[in-house]
């Protein structure tokens, strides 16, 4: 015979609750809509944006949005100074906010891996100077860094991503270099370096593959790190450079006109929260599958 | 059959030292053996007596922080020392081989059966991907798994810990070595498992007349096993000699007591006896033999010096003062 109360933990109206807030802590549709939304926007800027995002119509400048008294229609978020669509702009900044992002990523992954797996697998000499430069990175200030580089190279679409993904690997060295220490111990290591295997077909082929988990959860995460420095970037006017457009650029122009036409930093910047908040999302959902010491807290 | 005579590993005065801190651990002090084509040699002792790391010295694949200090290892003919790493990699895998202690954590959890049964097979070989899995099918229907096409398309964790050895075992035969050395291979199985295990290396040693070395601290898995046994502790070999000899005439005070330390069936109720003591630290061995304080034997001259190896008859060798004749025992 079960007694009530334990029924009541395992039936109970509570155990529904929670199974419903665990159901949507499970499926992470919020975050996969948002980032669906703003690759498709991003991929059909061409074909679904009103007008092309560098048309001026001075006629039209610092229109409202369209449910709002002075509306104009074809522009359904408003327009800039110039009289220019702020959805267009914004559908075109996408491309430019996720292309700098992914690339930036991709440069810091595969350095920061290069570097990681080198000082696990090697350790010695290898592991002492890497993890020390790491240190060194992860103690100086992003943005300091940052502009150091950019006052240097001169602000440009190709430096910013270089610079986003150089001063961004050490995370991921570090990260990689712990996985790789307890992984390199296992047998399988052992029995690949027995079979015959080189250090780097040990390394890349057998640790790699084991190291990815974590990678892909790291790199979703950072996802909206990397989009809030470029906008932070581009704020500052060290980032992308017009006429190319980024929503961080256009934040920084529409600051000008913030006390009359909140339109202008509001979209853009609502953007940038919720692209950050589904990469957050989506990182969270995978480090819940994915990596097993997480799925039993 | 085979020529049961000529040695395929003789492994002379072999040193294996780590550095810890400003000690220096002997984990394997001046070991010498040999193992003959399509012999099995078993290796016993407490764990940290250095067996371990003896095999892993012959693949030249010692742990981070050890290295090789002395001796030669022959094999084949050639000293497998003086080789460079790159002509290492092309003993390892196709020569000689080697499965590990636990089934569990021995193949890669990424990669499908058939893919990891390949790759030796692809790295030695010429085989084309096509060949390689018929192959990997084959060495897997050797090795007694069941409809083997199937489980190719696995993964290690959808197979139970006796087949994940059969797998890793089929691995380790794939290039057909010459010797394959076996560390505690059996020891994270339970016992019917364990028996099929044992079985399937014996076929397999009958079958492709390789020889095994096999590292274990079961002594009823030696004496069911092995045509010689080898006496290891604290990082020395103190004892070898055939395994019928070594059960019935066990020479050194150390194997008298591992062997009266078994339990045995049938022969009336006794007081199991073991060793007294721990083994020692490898930092800080005793001097003289390093069995000396826990030895019912002991004489003044263990505490001094290192008793060399007596032959005590037939390929039978021991490593203490008491076999030693009274001229050396003199000096």
């Amino acid at each position: 015979m079960v007694s009530p109360e334990i029924e009541q933990v395992t039936t109970g109206s509570k155990g529904i609750f929670r199974r419903i807030i665990s159901r949507i802590r499970t499926l992470p549709t919020g975050s996969i809509i948002i980032l669906v939304l703003v690759l498709c926007g991003a991929i059909l800027a061409p074909l679904i944006a009103p007008a092309p995002p560098a048309k001026i119509d001075i006629r039209h400048s610092l229109r409202p949005p369209i449910w709002e008294d002075e509306g104009v229609p074809g522009h359904p978020l408003g327009t800039d100074d110039l009289g220019r669509d702020i959805l267009s702009r914004m559908l075109y900044g996408a491309r430019i906010s996720l292309l700098v992002s992914i690339c930036a990523i991709a440069i810091s992954g595969s350095l920061g891996t290069l570097l990681g797996l080198l000082a696990g697998y090697f350790g010695g000499w290898y592991d002492s100077i890497i993890m020390r430069v790491t240190d060194t990175f992860l103690s100086i200030p992003f943005m300091l860094m940052a502009l150091a580089i950019v006052g240097v190279l001169g602000p440009s679409l190709t430096n910013i991503i270089v610079v986003l993904g150089i001063t961004n690997w050490a995370k991921y060295a570090r990260m990689v270099r712990g996985e790789t220490l307890s992984v390199r111990e296992l047998d399988y290591v052992r029995l690949a370096e027995v079979a015959g295997c080189s250090h780097w077909r040990t390394s890349l082929y057998h640790i790699l593959p084991n190291v990815a988990n974590s990678l892909i959860i790291l790199a979703t995460l950072d996802l909206g790190r990397v989009i809030i420095m470029e906008s932070a970037m581009s704020f500052l006017g060290l980032g992308v450079q017009p006429p190319n457009i980024s929503w961080g650029l256009m934040v920084a122009e529409g600051r000008k006109y913030l006390s009359v036409a909140w339109w202008y930093v509001t979209f853009p910047g609502v953007a940038i929260a919720l692209t950050v908040l589904g990469g957050n999302l989506l990182g969270d959902y995978l480090r819940d599958i994915l990596d097993p010491g997480f799925r039993k807290a | 059959m085979m020529n049961k005579n000529k040695s395929i590993l003789e492994v002379k005065n072999l040193r294996t030292y780590f550095a810890d801190g400003t000690d220096t651990i002997r984990a394997v002090n001046d070991v010498s053996f040999n193992v003959r084509q399509g012999e099995i040699l078993g290796i016993v002792g407490e764990s940290g007596s250095g067996k371990s790391v003896t095999c892993l010295s012959i693949l030249r694949l010692v742990p981070r922080g050890g290295q090789i200090v002395g001796g030669e290892i022959i094999f084949d003919n050639e000293d497998l020392l003086k080789k460079s790493n790159r002509e290492m990699r092309m003993y390892r895998g196709r020569r000689i081989s080697m499965i590990l202690q636990n089934p569990m954590t021995s193949l890669n959890p990424v990669f499908k059966i058939g893919n990891q049964v390949s790759e030796p097979l692809l790295l030695h070989g010429s085989w084309n991907r096509h060949d390689v899995l018929e192959k990997a099918i084959a060495l897997l229907q050797a090795v007694k798994i069941p409809s083997p096409s199937m489980q190719i398309a696995q993964y290690p964790h959808q197979l139970s810990g006796g087949m994940r050895q059969r797998v890793v075992t089929s691995i380790a035969i794939g290039c057909a070595p010459d010797l394959l050395i076996a560390d505690e291979s059996t020891t994270a199985l339970d016992v019917t498992i364990q028996a099929q295990v044992l079985q399937l290396l014996k076929d397999i040693r009958e079958e492709r007349g390789l020889s095994i070395i096999l590292v274990t601290h079961n002594l009823g898995i030696v004496a069911g096993m092995c045509d010689r046994v080898a006496v290891m502790y604290a990082g020395q070999l103190l004892e070898i000699a055939w395994t019928k000899e070594l059960f019935s005439h066990p020479s050194h005070p150390y194997t008298k007591g591992l062997l009266r330390s078994v339990p045995r069936l049938g022969k009336g109720r006794r007081r199991l006896k073991s060793i007294s003591g721990q083994p020692p630290d490898l930092a800080h061995v005793p001097s003289g033999c390093p069995f000396w304080p826990r030895c019912e034997e002991t004489l003044e001259v263990c505490k001094v010096d290192c008793p060399p190896v007596t032959n005590m008859g037939s390929q039978h060798d021991v490593r203490c003062w008491l076999h030693t004749s009274g001229d050396l025992l003199k000096k």
